[in-house]
Formats: C-alpha cells, structure tokens, sequence
C-alpha cells in the first residue's frame, strides 16, 4: 500500500517534470500536427479511392452492360432457333444451317464457340434413331457415351462450328450425360427459359491447358409453351445451345474498357472450391499494386449468378493532381510539423534563455547593492571618527600640544586603515564576483607612482626609510583605470615601508622596453621564504615573521595587488631572500592597454 | 570680507556627521544650512537656493536620487552646485546622480577636514 503509494508520488513527479520540460510545448505541437497530419492523410486517400471507385464504376457499368447485351443477343438466335422447330415438324441439318447463315453469325456473332441443337430422345428412341438421322440428312452421328444405358438422351443433332472451320462437326454427344449441362438444362427445361450453365472445361486436342466456357440452353417443348412444371417435363422435345469458351467472349467484352485501368475475375457463385471462370490478364498485376483500390459485384444473367471482382489501378482513372493529394497531404504536414516545432522551441529556448539572463542579473546586481550597502554601514560611523579626529588634529578646535599630536595622529593613522581594510575587503568580494568593470582612463604612471610614494611619505618618514626613485625623465602614458593601478602599487609600497626594519632602504624603479612597463618596488627588509611564496597572494594569509606581530592587516593586500593586475593583463613577480630583503615587480604590457592616440 | 560666503545646505542623515561637516564649514565662514533627508532638502532649497549642497544618497524619507528627480535642479536651478558626498558606492546611483546634475562623487570616507574644505573651495571656484 505504501509502495503503491510511493510509486504513484513518484510517477507523479515524472509526469510533472515532464511537463515542465522545455521539450514538452514543441513535443505537444508536434505530436498534434502528426496526428492531425495522419487524420488528412486518411481522408486524402479515403477521397481518392470514391474518386477511383467513382471512375471506376463508369467502366464497370459499361462492361456489364456490353456483356447483357451480348449474351441477350446470343439467347435471340436461340429463341430464333426454337422457333424455327416450331414452325416445322421435320427441320433438316440444311434449315439449320441456313437459319443461321440468315444471322450471319460467322460475321456478326464470332464470339460463339458453337450453336447447335439437342434432342431429347428415350432410350427406345436411340436404339431406333437412324432413320430419323436420315430423314434430317445428319451423317457424322455417333452417341456417346454409350455405357452405361440410361432412360433418357440429350445428343447434339445439329450443330454449326462458329469460330472454327470445321464443316463437319461429329454429333451424337449426350449432353444429359454430363452433370452440369444437365443441371442447367432441367432448369431451363422448368423454368421455360435460357439458362447458362456453370463453368464447363471443354476437350480440346489442340491447347494445352483445356478452355473454360458454358454453355447456354433454350428449351423447346413443341409447337406451344406448357403452363405446368408437369406438362414441361413431360412434353420436353430438345433444347437450342450455344457454347462460349470465355476467353474468346471476354477479349470482345473488354475492348470497351482500358485494361491498364481494370482487371476482373469472374467466379460463378455456387460451387464451392470451383476456379475463376475467367480472369483478365492485368488483375493480378493490379491487385498488387499498393494503391490499388477493389469493387466488388455481382452479374446475374439466364439463371447464373457471377460475382465479379474488379481491381482498380488509380493512376488509370483519376487525374495527377487527384493521385498526389495523400502524399502531399503527408509532405506538408511533416515540413510544417518541422517548421512549426523548431520555432517555437527556439523561441521557448530565446526566451528562457532571456528570462534566465535576467534573473542573473537581477541577482549580480543585488549582490552589488548589498556590497554597497554593507561597506556603506561599516564606513559610515569610521567616517565619524575620522572627521571629528581631523578637526582636533588640523587645528579646528583651537591648538594642539606636542604631546597631543603624535596621538591624535596615531588614532587618526588608525581609523584610516580601518577604512582602507572596508574597501579592501569591499573590492575582493567584487574581484570573486568577477564585477569589476576597469574605467581606464590615460594615466601618465610616471606621475601616478611620484604620486604615491608622496602620499606614503609620512610613513616613510616615521621609520627612517631611505627612499630613492628611478623613474624615466620622459613620462609614460597607459590607458589603465588609475584608481586600481594606485590601489595595487600603494600596497605593494606600503608593505615595503611596514615589512622593512627601522632605517632600511625602498628603492622605486620604472623602466619601459618594447613591449612592457615594469614597475619594481625593492626593500631591504625581512623577506619571504621561497617555500612561502605559493601562499603570498592568497587572501586573508600573512605570513608570520618577526615583524607581523607589530604590523595591522587584513591579508588581502598582495591578493588584491594581484588581480588587479591582472585585469589590467599584467602580472606580479616577486623575488626575496630571507634576511636581504624582497622584489616584487609589476608587469604591464604596452599591448592592450595603450592609450588610444589623439587625432 | 566684505563679500558674504556662499551658502552651503549640508543634507546628511547621520547626526555625527551633519554636524561635523557643520562645524568645518562654519569656521570657513561658509553660510550653512541642514537637512537631515530629501525632504527637509527639498524646502531648504526652495525657502533659500544655497548655492552649493553636499548630498549624501542614502538617507530616510527621501533619499539623495529622489532628491534629485523632484527639485529639477538642471531646469528649475540650474546655478546650483551639487557634490554627492556618501560612502555609498553602487555604481548604478552614482551615474544617476551626474545624469540628474550632480557634479562630483566624493566617497566620505576619504575626505578629510581640510580636502572636504579643498573640494568645496574648487567646485565654488570652477565656472
């Protein structure tokens, strides 16, 4: 239970940072133009297969109107033919033919295999048929099959080859014999009408693979139609037939209709298992096609029901532009998901980054203030002291004694440091904080270091230093900010001036070369161990010797002297021998901090 | 002498050194008025333009920068001298200060009894 309800916290927590993510608006968006991208794609194609089934259906229809029209004009002949035994008790195998010379259909009707005409003859009948075949001048006849004996025939008795030049056709074939003309011909014979049969595979000694067709039957009862299913059955006399192989009947059909555009299989319904009736050679080609789209329907003609399968090849029916619409669909929708995603993660990003900009700033700059504010505090009340002790001391209340002076000024000496140690400490914190802007100005550093050592002079003079200085004639201009450069060099003076025994010697020296100014402030004084020297310029570290015990500071001098020069790309070198004294050099290339030259 | 002194306004919060600065002024024979915020400045300097005002920044009330903004010294007293005279250092105010008229910035802490009287004589003496 505490598990589960940890989990939950926790998945809670994810989902909140995911969120809060800078990915997650442009994720959003993304994922929205993808879907939304997917949605028209889906409805792109969806219009383009009713655009294809629409234009599809116009060829379909013309197709199975071409084949209506055929088969019904095949089923006049028949009718024809049923009338011609009508209206004659004895036809001969020559009225036969000359009926159908009077169609033409050699001509005109060149899709049928045969038309012929079966007799229904009992077996009483067969045995006793030759003079009836000599009656209607038939001589090829023969029955087959002859095993086993049945009750009741169907031989072909005339027949006329249509797509063939045989003249002399072999009769005689039971066509009750075979089920499926059988099954056609009892419900034709029934029903008094035309009838196709179901898929028949006719012999044929000439292919290889044996034609597939069917045949077509209109019953003939005699001179008039019987009204009862009884009557039919019994007054039945022979049937009209005409065979069709499909391949020939089909090739006609399709000559209307572009097959680059539509394939179709035709399969009678009915017979489970039984092979496509006719196929045209582009269906499988289409129907492989990834675009291909599918119609299916249904044809019922003379008592057969054929269910026709279409395969629509889009780029034969519909327009370019119709055909593109989908991929467009999808190319526009991922250029825009790119495009709209990288701006507004770049905008987010400018913006957070903006916004993380100035809340840096924010804080650099209270930091600043509370610095300020700080150093503020702290110098105000040394302030104080040092004005009402300046009074006392320069003569504004009046004389002061001999014996007075000397301690006026060590209080006064005094409250000066402390104020110097505020502003040192003030200014490390903003060297740490990387704040300090250098307000360089043309300096002449022969005049700043003069300068200096003047404002030093008392407490050169209270310890008996001798000062010499060794400064060019010629004055040396730097664009440096004055204010730092003084406060660096005054404490590397007044650390020679308080670490240099009573009596010792300062020598100054500035000297200038192609590409620095060094300024060297060298004392005789106590010096510093080399193994000291990593510790010199680090803040708030002094180094005890036998004169810092007597010596005030807040171990920020050297510290500061050292950053300072540094800002202004110079550096400090220091060189010392216990006992002799020490040298620290300040080096200032000319480089960067040249003055910029008056026009 | 014959000439009367100029009159100085000293605007200071710190009683210790209003008073101070007083005293230094006042033995140089300078005409000297206080303030001890902006406020009071601000009706020191209307009752009587001085024609120099020390001006400390941080103060009660009103500080020295809003000082500044309301007595429109560029417009409305444009002979009056100012010298900002704190131990406030932000960088930021100071250039307000000389942006709104202020000529000098002086850290007190610096300045002793005489350089405080050396300033004040200069800035006076500059036209």
């Amino acid at each position: 239970m505490v598990n589960l309800f940890s989990f939950m916290r926790r998945l809670w927590h994810m989902v909140l940072r995911v969120f809060h993510s800078l990915y997650f608006p442009p994720a959003l968006i993304l994922a929205l133009i993808i879907v939304g991208t997917v949605f028209g794609w889906l409805a792109a194609t969806q219009s383009l297969r009713h655009d294809v089934i629409t234009a599809g259906n116009i060829h379909i229809n013309a197709l199975q109107q071409s084949l209506s029209r055929e088969l019904s004009s095949y089923e006049q002949i028949l009718r024809g033919g049923v009338g011609l035994f009508q209206g004659s008790d004895n036809v001969t195998k020559q009225d036969f033919a000359n009926y159908l010379n009077a169609y033409a259909v050699h001509k005109n009707y060149p899709n049928v295999q045969a038309i012929g005409f079966a007799k229904v003859l009992t077996s009483s009948a067969v045995a006793d048929i030759q003079p009836l075949l000599e009656a209607e001048g038939i001589g090829n006849f023969e029955l087959s099959p002859t095993d086993p004996p049945r009750d009741v025939y169907a031989p072909t008795l005339f027949m006329e080859l249509v797509a063939s030049n045989v003249t002399e056709p072999k009769l005689g074939f039971d066509m009750y014999s075979e089920p499926t003309r059988r099954t056609a011909m009892e419900q034709a014979r029934d029903n008094a009408t035309t009838v196709i049969t179901n898929r028949l595979v006719f012999d044929s000694p000439d292919t290889s693979t044996p034609p597939v067709g069917f045949n077509m039957y209109t019953p003939y009862y005699g001179p008039n139609i019987p009204t009862s299913l009884a009557e039919r059955q019994q007054n039945i006399q022979g049937y009209m037939y005409a065979s069709f192989r499909t391949a020939v009947l089909f090739k006609n059909a399709i000559e209307h209709i572009d097959t680059a555009a539509i394939g179709f299989r035709i399969t009678p319904r009915g017979q489970a298992g039984i092979e496509p009736l006719y196929e045209s050679n582009t269906f499988a080609s289409i129907v492989r096609m990834h675009n291909a789209a599918r119609a299916d329907k249904t044809f019922r003609a003379y008592g057969q029901i054929w269910d026709i399968q279409y395969a629509l090849n889009p780029s034969g029916l519909v327009s370019e532009v119709q055909l593109r619409r989908p991929g467009g669909v999808i190319f526009f929708g991922v250029f825009s998901a790119i495009l709209i995603t990288t701006i507004i993660w770049l905008l987010l990003r400018g913006r957070t980054r903006a916004l993380t900009a100035q809340r840096d700033r924010a804080v650099e700059l209270a930091k600043d203030e509370l610095l300020s504010l700080a150093s503020h505090q702290l110098r105000t009340p040394a302030t104080g002291v040092k004005q009402y002790l300046g009074m006392v001391l320069q003569g504004f209340a009046g004389p002061v004694s001999k014996e007075q002076k000397p301690l006026l000024e060590k209080a006064y000496a005094s409250n000066d440091r402390q104020l110097q140690a505020i502003n040192e400490i003030l200014h490390m914190a903003k060297i740490d904080s990387g704040r300090i802007v250098l307000a360089r100005q043309d300096t002449n550093l022969v005049e700043l270091l003069r300068d200096i050592v003047h404002e030093q002079r008392a407490d050169i003079e209270s310890s008996e230093h001798a000062i010499k200085i060794e400064v060019p004639k010629r004055p040396i201009h730097l664009y440096v900010d004055t204010h730092m450069l003084r406060m660096a060099v005054e404490n590397l003076l007044s650390n020679a001036i308080k670490y240099t025994p009573r009596e010792g010697s300062i020598t100054i020296t500035m000297r200038k070369d192609a590409h620095n100014v060094r300024i060297t402030i060298k004392d005789t004084g106590v010096g510093i161990a080399q193994a000291d020297f990593p510790k010199l310029f680090k803040q708030f570290t002094r180094l005890p010797n036998e004169m810092s015990q007597r010596v005030s500071g807040t171990g920020v001098g050297l510290y500061l002297a050292k950053h300072l020069v540094a800002l202004h790309h110079g550096s400090i070198s220091v060189e010392s021998e216990p006992g002799k004294g020490t040298s620290f050099t300040i080096t200032l290339p000319l480089e960067p901090n040249q003055p910029e030259k008056a026009v | 002498m014959a000439n009367k002194k100029p009159r100085i306004l000293i605007v200071e919060d710190e009683v210790a050194l209003n008073e101070a600065y007083q005293m230094i002024l006042g033995k140089a024979d300078y005409v000297v008025d206080t303030a001890f915020d902006g406020q009071e400045a601000l009706e020191k300097v209307h009752a009587n333009e001085p024609a120099l005002i020390l001006l400390d920044l941080r103060m009660p009330r009103m500080d020295g920068i809003e000082f500044l903004r309301h007595v429109k010294l560029l417009d409305e007293h444009p002979k009056v001298r100012v010298i900002i005279f704190s131990n406030y250092d932000m960088q930021k105010e100071i250039d307000e200060a000389y942006q709104l008229g202020a000529e000098r910035y002086i850290l007190k802490a610096w300045a002793s009894p005489n350089e405080l009287l050396q300033v004040v004589q200069d800035t006076l003496g500059k036209k």
